[in-house]
C-alpha cells in the first residue's frame, strides 16, 4: 500500500479547503449569513427561552441590498453604533420620513443618565432621509434607537429571512405576527435639497 | 480491522487525487469553456476576498478633498485592514459609506478629525459660535480638506465607525503613474516650543 500522506494528497486537501473557505466567506458576505440571537431584546419573537434555559435562536439573513423594499416590521442586523464589534438584530419601526412617537414604557426601563438623553427628543422623532428607527421588541431591556437615535440605512448589514434553529421552527418567521406598540405617523421620504446626488 | 481502515484510506486518496483528463482530451471546446468559467469564478471569489479584506484601487471625483486629492483623475489605494476604525488615528484619510446614500452605493473619502471621546469644532473655524462638541462612543468626526466646498460631519454630524470601510494609503494617476504615499500630515507639537516656566502651573 503506497504512503497515504503524499505531497500530492496534501496539496489537494489544501486546495479544497482554501476554495471552500473562500466560497463560504463570499456567500457569507454577499448572500446569506446565519447569526445567533443572544440576548433578551427581541423576546418573545426571537430567543424566547434565553433567560431561562439559555437556548438561542439562529436566523438566516439576506445580505444583498438588505434595505431595498424594506418594510416596517422587518428584522435587520447592523453593527452597533456604540460598539462597532457587536452585531445587533432589531426590528424596523419607522422608515425615513416617519414620525416615531417614543414609547414611555421604554424610558422607565433606562438608567437615569440615559433617560436625560431620551427626554431630549421631546417625545417624538422625525426619521431623517436615508435612516431607520429600530427597536427591540422587549421594552424592558433593549439598546436600540431609543438610546442612539435613528441609524443610517447604509449601516444595515442584512435582513432576516427566517429561523434555522431550533429545528422545530425551521423556516418560520415568528416576528411577523407581532405588532409593535410604538406609534408611528407614516410619512414620505424626501431627500433634502443639499444632499441630492 | 486494519484492512477495512486501509480500504477506506485508499478510497479517500483516490478521491482526492486528480482524475484523468477525459474532457480535455475528447471535448476540447467544452474543456475551454469550462476552464474559462472556472477562471472567472476564481477571479470573482478571490477578487471579493482581496478587495473587501485587503486592498482596493479605485478612482475618485469631487472637490471636497482639494488639494490633497484632485477633483478628477486621481486613483487611490485603500487598505481595508483599517475598516470599522481599527488602528485609525486623527489625520488619516478614510473611506466611508455615505450616511444618506450609502445603501445606493455611494462612498466618500474624508479626513478623520475626531475619534470617540475627542472634542471637535462643530462648524468651520470662525463660523457661528465656535461650539465644541464631544464625539459620542462608537462614532467619528470626518471633515474634508476643502472646507468651503466639503459636505461632511459639520453638516451630517458624527458617523458610526461601522460606516468606515478603509484607509487611503496612496494615490496615483491612471495605471499607477505618479504614485505617492499619503502619510498622516499631523505632527506632534515640537518639544522646543515647551516653555520652562509653564511647568509651575
Amino acid at each position: 500500500m503506497s504512503p497515504i500522506l503524499t505531497g500530492r494528497v496534501l496539496y489537494q486537501c489544501a486546495k479544497t479547503s482554501i476554495f471552500t473557505t473562500a466560497v463560504a466567506i463570499f456567500a457569507n458576505d454577499n448572500l446569506f449569513e446565519i447569526v445567533s440571537i443572544s440576548g433578551m431584546s427581541m423576546t418573545p419573537a426571537l430567543s424566547p427561552d434565553h433567560n431561562t434555559s439559555g437556548t438561542q435562536d439562529w436566523i438566516v439573513l439576506w445580505k444583498m441590498q438588505p434595505t431595498n423594499n424594506i418594510k416596517r416590521g422587518d428584522i435587520v442586523s447592523y453593527l452597533s453604533p456604540h460598539d462597532v464589534d457587536k452585531i445587533v438584530v432589531k426590528r424596523v419601526i419607522g422608515l425615513d420620513g416617519d414620525t416615531v412617537l417614543l414609547d414611555q414604557r421604554r424610558r422607565s426601563a433606562m438608567p437615569p443618565e440615559k433617560q436625560r438623553g431620551w427626554d431630549s427628543w421631546g417625545g417624538k422623532c422625525v426619521v431623517p432621509y436615508g435612516h431607520l428607527w429600530v427597536e427591540g421588541d422587549h421594552w424592558r431591556g433593549s439598546l436600540d434607537s431609543n438610546h442612539y437615535g435613528p441609524i443610517p440605512k447604509s449601516l444595515i448589514d442584512g435582513r432576516a429571512l427566517g429561523l434555522v434553529w431550533p429545528w422545530s421552527r425551521f423556516g418560520q418567521t415568528p416576528w411577523t405576527q407581532y405588532r409593535s406598540k410604538t406609534r408611528v405617523i407614516e410619512g414620505i421620504a424626501v431627500c433634502p435639497k443639499e444632499w441630492e446626488l | 480491522m486494519s484492512s477495512r481502515l486501509s480500504y477506506y484510506l485508499q478510497r479517500s486518496v483516490r478521491f482526492l487525487s486528480p482524475a484523468p483528463p477525459v474532457i480535455a482530451n475528447r471535448y476540447p471546446r467544452l474543456h475551454n469553456v469550462l476552464w474559462v468559467t472556472k477562471a472567472a469564478g476564481y477571479a470573482l471569489l478571490f477578487g471579493h476576498l482581496i478587495t473587501t479584506y485587503g486592498f482596493s484601487y479605485t478612482g475618485t471625483w469631487g472637490v471636497s478633498m482639494l488639494p490633497s486629492i484632485a477633483s478628477s483623475g486621481d486613483f487611490v489605494l485603500i487598505s481595508k485592514f483599517y475598516r470599522h476604525g481599527r488602528g485609525l488615528e486623527v489625520g488619516d484619510l478614510v473611506t466611508y459609506k455615505h450616511p444618506y446614500h450609502g445603501d445606493q452605493g455611494l462612498y466618500g473619502i474624508k479626513r478623520l478629525v475626531g475619534l470617540p471621546g475627542d472634542f471637535v469644532l462643530r462648524d468651520s473655524p470662525g463660523a457661528k459660535e465656535g461650539v465644541m462638541i464631544q464625539v459620542p462612543q462608537g462614532h467619528c468626526w470626518i471633515v474634508g480638506d476643502n472646507l468651503p466646498l466639503s459636505r461632511d460631519s459639520r453638516m451630517f454630524g458624527p458617523i458610526p465607525l461601522g460606516l468606515i470601510k478603509g484607509k487611503v494609503i496612496a494615490k496615483s494617476q491612471l495605471f499607477g503613474r505618479d504614485f505617492k504615499w499619503m502619510k498622516n500630515p499631523l505632527q506632534d507639537v515640537a518639544d522646543d516650543m515647551h516653555d520652562e516656566e509653564d511647568e509651575t502651573i
